[in-house]
């Protein structure tokens, strides 16, 4: 470039710095209106204006990927594990004081479990919806269905109004699900084959998984809720405005990683 | 059901102000990386960051530009730490060249010559940009964000984006217009670039 041409362009280099906001339509309208009529008189701006506009116009081409949606969608999906299950408890604890209620309770059932000399009733006869659930459990050990099981949760989760979140991951195989009933209230159960074994989720509403004050408290201390009746282990958790159940004849650990 | 209300509130505000935005996120983590696995990764450790400093978004409105700023920290963040640095441009020797261009070009091929190019080289070539000139570019010309936008999203004065803007379509013009094997040298050409990015 010669030191004319550079003159010229240093000159110009207001102008410049207003193509690409003319080109944008981000100029006030006088100003749209002044650049225009310097774009009739001005070569270099006019190439540049060309330049910008040919950029932008490629760009704007550029197709949105398929992908990214897919992308999204996984991402969603391994977020909700994360963030709507009990980890979300080690993420983001609640502050000291909220527990403070919950503390009093635990306390006053302890006080009077010695004072009565009550041997929790629940721990000989379980908590009724986990009783259920086992119950219901052994009659699909086999891995025979009820009939009108289905592979449409949504149709479930909205005859139901619950939230239906079928368990994926390596390993896990969806059967089916169905509506079935815990305590004489409405649930869903969703059946998987993991390791050649049935296992069986159910999901209850949150009134329903939070009655009991011994799950409410194993949720308020360890995020989830374990027991064993018999061969079954049962592993219950949280979920939005209701709770799932998995219960199967496996080891509790291995239960439990198959919800994260 | 205090116990309940608690988490159920926290999660109904993280899926009305973070959930609605994650595909937008994903879009421009892949953009910015390449990647579509640790784009994945980013945009999740941005949502779960996002998830932990919930108290701190005030409005919806303002929820896409702060989980924006959170995505591209992630992005800056990991190129520090792990990524290989960007190769660097000769940014003044490319903006000489592109005066030099304009002052002598006939219109015409430039703009066939950039239309000619596949989606995959243009978004690799954006790539190439240094991040301050790229990020700008990608928020306007591919995800149509206004000035005033990304102004707020990148927390950048209106002149910054502007003159960012206009930079980085010269330095992409140059770039999609130069022959591959030119295209090869530049990381070593680098060496002398200064990156005046204002």
């Amino acid at each position: 470039m010669s030191d004319h041409d550079r003159h010229e362009h240093e000159a110009h280099a207001g102008w410049l710095e207003q193509v690409a906001p003319y080109l944008d339509d981000e100029l006030a309208p006088d100003e749209h209106r002044a650049m225009a009529h310097h774009l009739t008189t001005c070569e270099p701006c006019r190439r540049e204006l060309a330049r910008q506009q040919a950029v932008s116009r490629r760009l704007g081409a550029v197709a949105p990927s398929a992908a990214h949606a897919a992308s999204a969608e996984a991402v969603e999906r391994r977020l909700r594990r994360r963030l709507f299950s009990s980890a979300r408890r080690r993420v983001a604890p609640r502050p000291l004081w909220a527990w403070t209620g919950w503390g009093l309770a635990a306390l006053q059932a302890c006080v009077l479990a010695v004072v009565l000399g009550w041997p929790s009733w629940e721990a000989r006869q379980g908590v009724p919806m986990v009783r259920d659930a086992v119950a219901d459990f052994r009659q699909r050990v086999n891995g025979v269905l009820p009939p009108q099981a289905s592979r449409d949760t949504a149709e479930l989760a909205r005859t139901l109004a619950l939230p239906i979140e079928v368990i994926d991951g390596p390993g896990v195989e969806f059967l089916g699900a169905w509506p079935t009933a815990l305590q004489g209230q409405p649930a869903a159960a969703l059946a998987y084959r993991v390791e050649a074994r049935t296992v069986v989720q159910y999901v209850v509403s949150g009134p329903l998984f939070f009655n009991r004050a011994s799950v409410r408290d194993a949720i308020a201390r360890e995020g989830r809720y374990v027991a064993h009746l018999g061969d079954q282990a049962v592993v219950g958790w949280p979920g939005d405005n209701a709770g799932s159940l998995l219960v199967g004849e496996l080891p509790t650990d291995r239960l439990e990683r198959l919800r994260l | 059901m205090r116990f309940l209300d608690h988490f159920s509130s926290r999660e109904r505000r993280y899926r009305r102000l973070v959930q609605p935005h994650v595909t937008h996120l994903v879009q421009i983590a892949r953009q910015r990386t390449g990647h579509a696995a640790l784009a994945e990764d980013l945009v999740q450790e941005s949502c779960l960051m996002a998830w932990e400093k919930l108290e701190e978004l005030r409005s919806a409105e303002a929820s896409r530009a702060w989980l924006v700023r959170i995505l591209l920290r992630q992005v800056a963040d990991h190129r520090r730490t792990r990524a290989r640095r960007q190769a660097l441009l000769p940014i003044t020797d490319i903006e000489e060249a592109h005066w030099q261009a304009i002052a002598g070009e006939a219109p015409g091929p430039f703009e066939q010559a950039v239309a000619a190019q596949s989606d995959g080289r243009v978004a690799a070539l954006l790539r190439r940009l240094p991040d301050d000139f790229a990020i700008v570019v990608e928020l306007h010309d591919l995800m149509g964000y206004r000035y005033r936008e990304i102004a707020e999203t990148l927390e950048l004065p209106l002149g910054t984006v502007t003159s960012r803007l206009a930079r980085g379509r010269r330095l992409l013009a140059a770039l999609l217009v130069e022959a591959p094997e030119a295209l090869e040298g530049i990381g070593a050409a680098g060496e002398k670039e200064t990156r005046h990015h204002e």
